[in-house]
């Protein structure tokens, strides 16, 4: 019989018929029973297993990889590395002894790791001051940033704007201060035929030489004709 | 579940460079070893030859041993692994040998025992171990470690990584299998 008699109690408690577990736990003990006698235990066995270890490596992880390295076997070098770096700060219970035979070895790897490290930063930061010239790729960006057509009508409600103020004015305005002679204005000058007729009274009254021409008259027409119209304005913020 | 402090001290031992620390070890756990080898295998010697490999790869990783459970059970599961590898290459699992070591142990209390009944707990005892052989991973494990090995469930726990109360589920699961493929048979 086995060692250990099957019960019941092993099973989970999942949803099964007690008819169920009855033949489950038969069934177990039925396993339990095969072919559970001793072995006869041939005193060579002992033996032969020593012989057998005999001829592999000491297992001590600070030797382990070195003998890897003998034979050039880097992988099972590597393997032996980590199973220092286990058993040196792994969390399970080993023995101190096991630990102290391995943390000179995994010190000695984060040493020889840690001045790999240092020298490829240094060789990293020697190209350095070529990374922080600008990419040549910055350029291409700056196309991006024309205003497009859609953006265009807006300046028409919003004169304050610089660009578009600034050159519209003086070419279109038929402010009368701003234009000391109508034909200056262009077009609007051409159009505006009447004010000069009403000049010829007015000047006796006043001071001809410092208003040339009735201004005040005229506001109304030439900004009627010439109110330029949402579609023109983006052509005059292109400059 | 932390290993006896026997364990642990030759553990240390050979890993401190004292390989002799090891015999021990294979005197106090070779037995088992075999044991659930050979139930697997059905076949003293190549049971042997079983326990024997298993006891070298331990050996070799041995610096992988957490310590947490038992020795012996780490050892045994490398070696149910084995017998049920080399189990499942066979073409036919387990015809016991009718000689005195294969007969199980109620039954050799008798020795006056019918041959012929002999013969019928041999060809059940061999359905039953291609049966567990025959299992998908966990389950086999589980179940060839609890009946084959003879370990607790905690031991079985402690020494797969797994929660209790699954292993607890996969070994009703396996027994399920088991029994599905033995009626199966009993139809076929």
């Amino acid at each position: 019989m086995s060692g250990l008699l099957f019960t019941a109690a092993e099973l989970d408690v999942a949803d099964r018929s007690a008819a169920e577990e009855r033949i489950l736990v038969a069934l177990g003990r039925e396993l339990g029973w095969v072919d559970p006698g001793e072995p006869t235990g041939r005193p060579a066995f002992v033996d032969g297993v020593m012989a057998a270890i005999g001829a592999e490596p000491t297992p001590r992880p600070s030797s382990a990889w070195l003998a890897s390295l003998r034979r050039r076997r880097p992988v099972r070098a590597l393997a032996a590395l980590r199973d220092s770096f286990r058993v040196a700060f792994g969390p399970a219970a080993r023995p101190w002894r096991a630990r102290l035979a391995a943390v000179p070895v995994a010190v000695a790897t984060v040493m020889l790791a840690g001045s790999l490290g240092v020298v490829g930063a240094g060789a990293a930061g020697v190209r350095l001051p070529d990374s922080s010239q600008p990419p040549p790729t910055a350029p291409a960006v700056a196309p991006t940033t024309r205003p497009g057509p859609s953006v265009a009508p807006e300046p028409t409600s919003t004169p304050s704007t610089p660009p578009r103020t600034v050159t519209p004015t003086p070419e279109r305005s038929a402010e009368p201060s701003e234009t000391p002679d109508g034909g200056e204005a262009g077009d609007g000058a051409a159009r505006t035929a009447r004010p000069s007729e009403r000049e010829t009274p007015e000047p006796s009254d006043h001071e001809s030489h410092d208003t040339p021409e009735p201004s005040g008259h005229e506001t109304p027409e030439p900004s009627d004709h010439e109110t330029p119209g949402p579609n023109e304005t983006p052509e005059a913020g292109d400059a | 579940m932390a290993a006896p402090d026997g364990d642990r001290q030759l553990v240390a031992r050979v890993l401190a460079g004292e390989p002799d620390a090891f015999r021990p070890l294979v005197e106090r756990v070779g037995p088992s070893v075999v044991r659930a080898a050979r139930r697997i295998l059905a076949d003293e010697l190549e049971a042997e030859d079983v326990a024997q490999e298993a006891f070298v790869i331990a050996y070799r990783s041995l610096a992988d041993w957490r310590g947490e459970g038992a020795f012996g059970a780490w050892v045994g599961r490398i070696a149910v692994r084995l017998a049920v590898r080399r189990a499942a290459r066979r073409r036919t699992v387990g015809w016991i040998a009718h000689d005195e070591a294969a007969v199980p142990l109620h039954a050799s209390e008798d020795r006056a025992e019918d041959p012929a009944v002999s013969i019928v707990r041999g060809d059940r005892a061999a359905r039953l171990r291609a049966a567990v052989v025959g299992l998908d991973e966990p389950y086999r494990e589980v179940v060839a470690l609890r009946f084959f090995g003879d370990r607790t469930l905690e031991e079985i726990a402690t020494v797969t990584g797994r929660p209790l109360n699954t292993v607890k589920t996969h070994l009703r699961r396996g027994l399920q299998r088991i029994r599905i493929a033995l009626d199966r048979e009993d139809l076929a």
